[in-house]
């Protein structure tokens, strides 16, 4: 068995240290060591998006990273959005739209259209599906999932909220 | 909240969503049990052969290491599954937890535990396999031919089971006929593709660890929990099925598996939680295939555009083990004649197993084949005589008036298809304008000579929905709010906001009183499934009518606690009143305090299982299509549904069903094959190779309601959950066959691959 190695992780705003295995996988050591199961598995081949975080602001596939390689990084998951219990716009626009179903897909969905409106707060209805290239729903056609999206820009326009 | 506003048909936000959206929503992985050991299977990689030699030395010796068991370490690991229908046309072989001889890529050899899921996958990859590879059969009609290698040695030439459905005289009318057309339409396994992999978690329990409770990612709780029980030679009331969150099943997750039966075992040998999760490629290997049908087709008419009869035969790939009976070829086969008048058809069936992965259906279910052979020669004969597609579907279509409208064509136990209510002429008319099909035909002759390939097609169809029987529990709790359990699992269907609008409506509340509790077979024990387009019609039916006896109980007892008639009260947001004396009152609440008091609960259970559940939903689906001719490319520009769902709990979850069966076909139609090589591996075992459509691939939908009651149900509910699917592949197919239709095609091999129809359109720009 290799060696352990201490890294620090900045999860939702708090700072964790572990101990982890250099193989580990950041998707795992979210969900596994630190019990954040928001974030799914869909597949090992980093193709379906549902295991998305923001990882020092930026979208990536948790389970194509080391945990070892997110050492002193900033991650924010699917449970770190709502704040006071008061949904994220984005998470309020899901709801309002339509926008879930059996729910596998959401929270990579989710995570990927907070990166999309922090760069693109009024996204045309192309640039949202191209956005979304990385993140498979078999369930529901995405259309509500791109209205959903349009929304949230729109509400967060109007409520001043850029991330 | 309003509780006087209509709740059946409010398209209010889901209740399910809140816990979604946080990433609050528990499924299988997620549930955490102290002590949780992790299990993995060992999976043979060939189509066929034996176990030569089988050892976990290596295995035991890996950190972690907890457990291994070969077929015959446990007798319920080699014990093949019970068979689902006892039906005796059709040799069933069913699969077992464990083999010594594997007959697709993907059976399981042996199964290992350990401390957790990165120790698992190490243990795994030290268990030590020799084996014989033996000859493969991959295809079904090689499969048939004598000599060709046997699946299973006791089944000869392969056939798995064979049917036939006949009415009218197909010969004579043949004979008659001015016109003929003949297509074979080929539709490869395709995988359901579920963004959550399978997975199941065991737990032994009971005083003394005689119970086992499964949380399972299933669509069929109730029939997992019999297989399993029967399987360990348990009483069904020592196993408690329960279904956390489950990230879609589309078909392949409503029939058990023999994982959940070996995690079972296992844990009550290990006495210790177990939970096995699939990877994605153990899910391409190992879940259900759906589709692997061929059919061969004739329809009959006159030069008018006037269909007679119609042949089909076809051909059903089975895979190598049959759990699902020969229930998809059979909704294929009763598809087949359509909402038209059909006076003679005939259609003969025959299975075959081969090496590969085991047949179940997939959204559709087999319906879509038989939608997509009509509507296909209804397109090709349109072409041959020179009409316009949607005026050939209006001739032939059901009128209005002939509902219900018994198509004398024979169901496989007896009896005839009966369609209860359906407007399918208007379904046409409305679908036509919705999609914008007179703006195509005006300008896509012109746009053609300037390289713009933009197609449309329409394609019409009749859906069978819902079977089968379904409970729900309706119990009013002394705070006044209502307990509601109904059996089938939830896989994205939105079961707990559409019956908690249907429990709150019937009890004058708001739905957030009502607590749901669905796929939990402690709760409630009867469920057939959540599959089949049936559980708004099944559930739904079964909610109302338990809430009506509740309802009928409790206005009861509030009149002779009133001192009033029962006509003289009104019940609205959980309280009762004098309609004339508003404040001579008393609290729902109150009345159950008082019935329980009183010795019986305010409580009901209404099991509804008609003898003829069935009911008929339709639609017209349309869609716009571009070509790139130079890279084969097809564009959905647009797509639009006219639907009759009959009455509609909530449009918006219909509307979602609606895009997501559609997306769902339309990978059916372009991308979506499993392959598998002459050895029997696995190709397509991952989404690098197995395309499933994206969001830019999607169109934007434009969906229309066109309600008609259902007959055959109180509510008046038809299903929907596969009209999407059902309608995408003869309207992307048919409008690819317009966008190019210079050419005149037969595009009937699905999927139709962009480097298969660019070569077609490079031979035909060579050859012109």
């Amino acid at each position: 068995m290799a060696e352990l190695r201490q890294i620090t992780l900045t999860v939702n705003g708090r700072q964790c240290q572990l101990d982890v295995e250099p193989r580990r996988l950041l998707v795992h050591c979210l969900r596994l060591d630190l019990g954040l199961t928001g974030t799914h598995i869909g597949c090992e081949t980093a193709q379906c998006g549902a295991c998305t975080v923001l990882l020092n602001g930026e979208a990536v596939k948790s389970c194509n990273l080391l945990a070892v390689q997110a050492d002193g990084d900033t991650v924010v998951t699917i449970e770190g959005l709502a704040k006071d219990s008061q949904l994220h716009p984005i998470q309020e626009a899901f709801r309002e739209k339509h926008a879930v179903q059996c729910g596998f897909c959401t929270p990579g969905m989710i995570m990927r259209a907070c990166e999309l409106l922090q760069k693109s707060p009024q996204p045309l209805e192309a640039e949202i599906r191209l956005a979304l290239y990385g993140n498979l729903c078999r369930c529901t056609g995405y259309q509500h999932i791109v209205e959903a999206i349009q929304h949230a820009g729109e509400l967060m326009v109007g409520q001043g909220v850029s991330r | 909240m309003n509780a006087q506003a209509p709740l059946i048909g409010s398209a209010i936000p889901r209740l399910e969503d809140t816990d979604l959206v946080q990433g609050a929503a528990r499924y299988v992985g997620d549930l955490q049990i102290p002590q949780t050991l992790s299990v993995v299977f060992v999976r043979c990689p060939f189509g066929h052969a034996r176990v030569k030699s089988l050892s976990f030395d290596r295995a035991r010796q890996v950190p972690g290491f907890v457990a291994a068991f070969g077929p015959r370490d446990l007798e319920v690991l080699a014990k093949p599954m019970q068979p689902m229908n006892l039906d005796p046309d059709v040799a069933e072989r069913t699969l077992r937890p464990l083999t010594d001889e594997p007959l697709y890529a993907g059976d399981a050899v042996a199964v290992v535990v350990a401390e957790d899921p990165y120790h698992a996958a190490d243990v795994a990859t030290a268990v030590d396999v020799i084996y014989d590879e033996l000859p493969t059969v991959m295809d079904p009609n090689e499969a048939m031919k004598d000599g060709a290698p046997l699946v299973h040695a006791d089944v000869p030439n392969n056939v798995a089971g064979r049917f036939s459905f006949s009415m009218g005289d197909v010969d004579a009318t043949f004979a008659q006929a001015d016109v003929t057309i003949r297509d074979r339409f080929n539709s490869p396994q395709i995988t359901n593709a579920s963004l959550e992999p399978r997975g199941v978690l065991a737990a032994p329990g009971g005083t003394n660890g005689e119970t086992v409770t499964l949380w399972v990612s299933t669509q069929a709780p109730q029939v997992v929990r019999r297989c399993v029980a029967g399987a360990l030679e348990l009483h069904t009331n020592q196993v408690r099925v329960i279904t956390p969150y489950v990230g879609g099943g589309f078909g392949p997750k409503g029939r058990p598996y023999p994982e959940e039966i070996a995690v079972a075992a296992i844990a009550l040998n290990l006495g210790r939680p177990c939970r096995w999760e699939a990877t994605r490629q153990e899910d391409f290997l190992s879940t259900y295939h759906g589709h692997g049908l061929s059919i061969d087709a004739e329809l009959a008419a006159r030069s008018d555009g006037t269909i007679l009869g119609v042949r089909a035969r076809i051909l059903q790939d089975a895979g190598a083990y049959l759990l699902a009976g020969l229930i998809v070829p059979q909704y294929a086969a009763e598809h087949i004649i359509g909402p038209y008048h059909v006076q003679a058809a005939d259609v003969q069936a025959i299975a075959a197993y081969t090496n590969k992965a085991s047949l179940s259906p997939v959204r559709g279910g087999g319906r879509e084949q038989g939608v997509f052979v009509m509507e296909r020669l209804v397109d090709h004969l349109a072409r041959q005589i020179g009409m316009d597609p949607v005026e050939i579907r209006k001739r032939n279509a059901l009128r209005a008036d002939e509902f219900p409208y018994d198509t004398h064509y024979p169901k496989r136990y007896g009896g005839t298809i009966i369609y209860d209510s359906g407007a399918f002429a208007s379904y046409l008319d409305e679908v036509r304008a919705l999609i914008g099909y007179d703006d195509v035909r005006r300008t896509q002759a012109a746009e053609r000579n300037s390289g713009k390939y933009r197609g449309v097609a329409i394609a019409l169809f009749a859906e069978s929905t819902a079977m089968g029987k379904e409970g729900a529990r309706v119990e009013v709790d002394d705070d006044g709010t209502v307990s509601l359990a109904v059996g089938s699992a939830d896989t994205g269907q939105s079961h707990r906001t559409t019956m908690s609008q249907i429990c709150a409506s019937e009890l004058g509340l708001g739905v957030e009183h009502i607590h749901f509790v669905s796929g939990d077979t402690l709760a409630m024990e009867v469920g057939t499934g959540t599959f089949a387009s049936r559980f708004a019609v099944m559930a739904g039916n079964a909610t109302a009518l338990a809430a009506k006896q509740v309802r009928e109980r409790a206005v009861a007892l509030a009149s002779e606690l009133l001192g009033a008639t029962p006509q003289a009260l009104e019940l609205c947001d959980g309280i009762f009143r004098v309609r004339t004396q508003q404040e001579r009152c008393v609290t729902l609440a109150e009345v159950a305090r008082q019935a329980r008091a009183g010795g019986i609960p305010l409580c009901a259970t209404h099991i509804f299982a008609p003898k003829n559940a069935t009911t008929y939903a339709g639609a017209a689906h349309a869609a716009v299509v571009d070509v790139d001719v130079e890279t084969g490319v097809v564009t959905v520009e647009r797509y639009a549904v006219v639907h009759d769902s009959g009455t509609i709990i909530n449009r918006s979850v219909v509307h979602g069903q609606l895009h997501g069966g559609v997306v769902l076909g339309l990978g059916e139609a372009l991308s979506e094959e499993i392959i598998y090589d002459p050895a029997g591996r696995l190709l397509t075992d991952s989404f690098q190779n197995y395309a499933i459509p994206r969001a830019d691939q999607s169109p934007p939908f434009i969906v229309k309601e066109h309600s008609c009651a259902s007959r055959n149900n109180p509510q008046g509910i038809k299903g929907v959950g596969e009209n999407g699917a059902m309608g995408a592949l003869p309207a992307i197919i048919g409008a690819v066959e317009d966008a190019l239709a210079p050419l005149r095609l037969s595009l009937n091999d699905m999927p139709l691959r962009s480097e298969d129809l660019a070569r077609v359109c490079a031979i035909a720009a060579s050859a012109s």
